[in-house]
């Protein structure tokens, strides 16, 4: 069986020992893999399905790119997204596996979220050239574009993703996506979608979903990604999706017959969910280096997982019925930065039963330009104090089409014993969107999105 | 899993299932009442190859000599009826996920309201199809229980299956807009929502619906129904060949029936 290693452990580290020095065998295939994959791309010429374009163009494409069915496939704000990447990576890791002839290769992975981590990018990827049998040539691993700057490290936090222990929950993020199925799930939204928007910077390639698959960092990004959903299936209480009520049989059904197409339209490489789900089956046939929890989250993210656990009802909801959420109010066409006062529908009649949770929807979000991230603010009455309940980012969200606009939950349910304490009638919500503070981006005041519905949903007990 | 957690499981998914839930249970109840309506229809003839046709003919039955002579007349009451019927049958309970996501999106006191007013788009829109095709035939002079027609439609439906496009459709199908929980803008949204699962039923399953536009006998129903039912479950299964295979039954349904009716 391949290891897929932690570029962390492969990287020489400093840029000059790049430029000039022998590169780890792991990474000097990974160069020649897409080198050979760049060397199918001619200009002018279709791309074959084996070259660096196709492959970059299956995760998306941009506007001026010609579709093909075979292209503009990514599963993003959606249950699929983890098996279609992983299946995505195995098929791209064959290619490179095929034009080397070096069948032992496996796709390293970046853990940006290993507290040795210096949260910036191998040095093999940063380097414009590299040096081959004594000849400077150019870095295939280059991007252009990319930030500069070290990720933020609350953006590659992993305890919110590996605490939930729901693969899926019904209107609330599970960690792998919810139901109904177009929002995203917990590993989506973090660590995943902050570090596209952290490497993408301005201008990078990593910024969207349509080029993301350009930059040679974007599959060792994945790597991770998909790492982290087996650190996750390797946790006590994890609930998969199949096993999940939240789940209906029809679901069930869409997930266990899903299968994943690549390459060549004609013959595509096909994945099953069986393929995808079981590491050890010959189609995956990998395991990670390891899938050990980071030594200082570990005691955290347990016990957070058997809270969670112990409040659906022992671990599997046995005990506690759990109440539906209600859209209580809702409000339309919101801009970032504009403070909108909602009127909860006949109020929550907060002296009998109080809401247990609290729940905000922001539909049909739409942008042309984003901030990298935002916050959500609620408060009690307009000039009362602001409580950030929320914060998510926005990979994905420029030039968005209007049938696949983004949605996004934002679970508030941790501020409503400050607002009960601040004398909250229940008769009005005030929220906010704000870009979030501290980032390169954060005071342009070009920069804006356009929520098309905000609804507030509540659960009662 | 043990036993405890399995029943504990089912007690959890029961409280999972919230009120608005109803709204799909009524929808899947209407359309058995619909196959109930459709299916009794057809006993009389017999044999189970009867055909079923709408309007121009005096009764729901097989295609008789002087039957087949005439041509699809769309405009009459029993056609919009048996149309319709058919439409609930089939494609509501396609719809009932939708209607109850629309439920679950509003206000209690306005569930019914756009729940219903979901539903009805999309009955409307598939009643508006029907209407232009069978216009279409009944201008084209084309006969009642036609094989030809319906055999080119189901072949369309054949053809359709292995697209990558249609594929790509079928995996979007979930996918809807914001719903507002009432008031004018929640009748507006829910007849959006209408609108657009509407869209791409008609574009997955609308060659399938048009070939029965002239008439057709209940195999080809069932068949036809079963394909589209199990795409829904299955929808990321990439080229399945159950739906094609249940195609195929309704082509050799028509063939038979044609040659039974003649």
């Amino acid at each position: 069986m391949r290891i897929r290693k932690d570029v962390g452990g492969l990287t020489l580290g400093d840029e000059a020992a790049a430029r000039t020095g022998s590169w780890d065998p792991v990474l000097d295939v990974y160069a020649r893999g897409v080198q050979a994959m760049k060397d199918l791309d001619r200009p002018g010429r279709r791309p074959k399905p084996k070259s660096w374009k196709w492959a970059a163009n299956t995760h998306g494409i941009d506007a001026a790119t010609s579709p093909r069915p075979a292209w503009g496939q990514c599963q993003h704000q959606a249950l699929f997204f983890l098996p279609w990447h992983r299946a995505y990576l195995a098929w791209f890791e064959g290619t490179i596996r095929e034009l080397t002839g070096e069948d032992d290769w496996a796709l390293p992975y970046w853990d940006y979220s290993d507290p040795a981590s210096a949260r910036r990018l191998p040095v093999e990827f940063t380097v414009s050239t590299r040096t081959v049998d004594g000849q400077v040539v150019a870095n295939p691993l280059f991007a252009q574009n990319r930030s500069p700057d070290p990720i933020p490290a609350a953006d590659v936090d992993l305890r919110p993703a590996l605490s939930q222990p729901n693969f899926v929950l019904p209107m609330e993020y599970g960690f792998g996506g919810v139901v109904p199925d177009q929002y995203p799930g917990v590993a989506e939204q973090l660590p995943h979608n902050y570090i596209h928007v952290d490497i993408g910077g301005n201008a990078g390639e990593m910024r969207s979903p349509a080029t993301a698959g350009r930059d040679p960092i974007f599959w060792l990004h994945h790597s991770n990604i998909d790492r982290i959903w087996e650190m996750w299936r390797a946790l006590d209480g994890s609930i998969e999706l199949t096993d999940s009520t939240a789940a209906t049989g029809a679901l069930k059904s869409q997930w266990r017959s899903a299968s994943f197409t690549f390459g060549d339209e004609r013959r595509p490489a096909t994945y099953s969910m069986d393929d995808v789900e079981d590491l050890t089956t010959p189609r995956m046939d990998y395991r990670y280096e390891s899938i050990e929890l980071p030594g200082g989250i570990a005691a955290e993210v347990v016990a957070e997982r058997e809270r969670v656990l112990a409040a659906q009802g022992g671990g599997l909801g046995l005990d506690e019925a759990i109440p539906a959420w209600t859209p209580v109010a809702a409000t339309f066409d919101v801009a970032s930065g504009e403070e909108r006062d909602l009127q909860l529908e006949g109020g929550l009649g907060l002296d009998g039963a109080p809401p247990t949770r609290l729940m905000l929807e922001l539909a049909g979000t739409t942008a042309t330009d984003p901030h990298d991230a935002y916050v959500v603010e609620v408060r009690i009455a307009p000039g009362a104090e602001p409580h950030v309940v929320g914060r998510f980012s926005t990979f994905g969200l420029a030039g968005t089409p209007d049938d696949e606009v983004r949605n996004y939950l934002v679970d508030a349910t941790s501020a409503l014993p400050a607002l009960l304490d601040e004398g909250w009638s229940g008769a009005e919500l005030v929220v906010k969107v704000v870009p979030e503070g501290g980032r390169a981006d954060s005071e342009d005041e070009s920069k804006a999105i356009l929520i098309n519905q905000v609804t507030i949903y509540t659960q009662t007990s | 899993m043990s036993t405890r957690q399995a029943s504990a499981l089912t007690v959890r998914a029961e409280r999972f299932a919230p009120r608005a839930h109803r709204a799909g249970q009524v929808v899947r109840t209407g359309a058995v009442l619909a196959w109930i309506a459709l299916l009794g229809m057809s006993l009389p003839m017999g044999a189970g190859m009867a055909t079923h046709v709408h309007g121009s003919l005096p009764s729901a039955g097989a295609v008789t000599d002087a039957a087949a002579a005439a041509s699809v007349e769309a405009s009459t009451p029993g056609w919009v009826g048996g149309w319709l019927l058919m439409t609930a049958a089939m494609m509501w309970p396609l719809m009932a996920p939708t209607v109850d996501r629309v439920a679950q999106a509003a206000y209690p006191r306005w569930r019914i309201a756009l729940a219903a007013t979901t539903l009805a788009t999309a009955t409307a829109l598939w009643l508006a199809l029907g209407l232009v095709a069978a216009l279409a035939a009944q201008i084209g002079s084309v006969p009642v229980g036609s094989v030809w027609w319906q055999l080119a439609f189901l072949g369309v439906a054949a053809l359709a299956w292995g697209s990558a496009r249609r594929s790509r459709l079928l995996a979007k199908c979930a996918k809807l807009p914001p719903i507002a929980p009432g008031g004018a803008r929640g009748l507006k949204t829910a007849v959006r929502v209408g609108l657009v699962s509407w869209k791409r039923c008609a574009l997955l399953c609308g060659p399938l619906m048009i070939a029965m536009v002239v008439g057709h006998n209940p195999v080809v129903l069932v068949a036809a129904s079963a394909s589209v039912w199990w795409e829904a479950w299955h929808p990321r299964a990439w080229r399945d060949r159950v739906p094609l295979a249940l195609i195929l039954v309704a082509c050799l349904g028509t063939i038979a029936g044609g040659v039974l009716a003649s």
